[in-house]
């Protein structure tokens, strides 16, 4: 049972790092289209980075 | 006391390993994971935001008048710095009848860069980054984005940057 609990706590810290890879490139990338003024791509880039916060906090409350 | 009775004494000030103080645990570690996650959306939003407001409320450009056009013969630069003291740009005459103006820091690490004549181009010299001169696109070099063009106005024969006049 622990090394199952084990094996869960594993997967999902590694979904997160995932995720929180996503998030910096959507930071990154955000950052260079504002600087360099192109368009508005803030927005859609802000949404996409929520909808993975909301998954980043279900794993961290699913492994709790 | 004796000196078991002090080891004890202090064992009960300190009840913690110094190992087991640093241990940090897997949970605790994907708490911090999900922290990052969330600074990471405020950092993507709030340029969001930045964005949006920029759009809603562009500042007035002052009008500044740059040279006379007499002042600058075919394939000539002049420096200025426009809006602010701080931001260094340059005008360019690349055909009798047409100037054009970039802000003179590349859009890789900011150093100036310097009009080459006769190939119509802006050469970066800290990492050999090119500019067309025609439109500011990257040419070569690692910048990734062109150079940011000032709209230039000629009135009368006078070359003027800005929104008002």
């Amino acid at each position: 049972m622990k090394r199952q609990r084990n094996t869960v706590l594993s997967i999902a810290m590694a979904f997160l790092a995932v995720v929180l890879l996503v998030q910096l490139w959507l930071l990154v990338g955000t950052l260079e289209a504002f600087m360099g003024g192109e368009g508005l791509v803030g927005l859609p880039a802000a949404l996409a980075s929520g909808v993975c916060l909301l998954i980043a906090a279900w794993l961290v409350w699913s492994v709790e | 006391m004796s000196s078991e009775q002090k080891r004890e004494a202090w064992r009960e000030d300190f009840p913690i390993h110094w190992e087991d103080d640093e241990y940090v645990t897997r949970r605790e570690f994907t708490k911090f994971l999900g922290l990052t996650s969330f600074a990471l959306f405020l950092g993507t939003a709030w340029i969001a935001v930045w964005e949006r407001l920029q759009r809603w409320h562009p500042g007035a450009r002052p009008a500044q008048r740059i040279a006379h056009i007499t002042e600058l013969d075919l394939g000539e630069v002049k420096l200025f710095r426009y809006p602010t003291a701080q931001e260094p740009c340059i005008l360019i005459r690349i055909a009798p009848d047409r100037f054009v103006a970039y802000s003179q820091l590349c859009t890789h690490l900011v150093c100036p860069v310097v009009y080459e004549g006769e190939k119509q181009r802006l050469r970066c010299p800290c990492h050999e980054g090119y500019f067309s001169a025609e439109d500011g696109r990257v040419l070569a070099g690692p910048p990734k984005r062109p150079l940011p063009k000032i709209a230039l106005s000629v009135r009368g024969d006078e070359i003027w940057v800005g929104d008002r006049v």
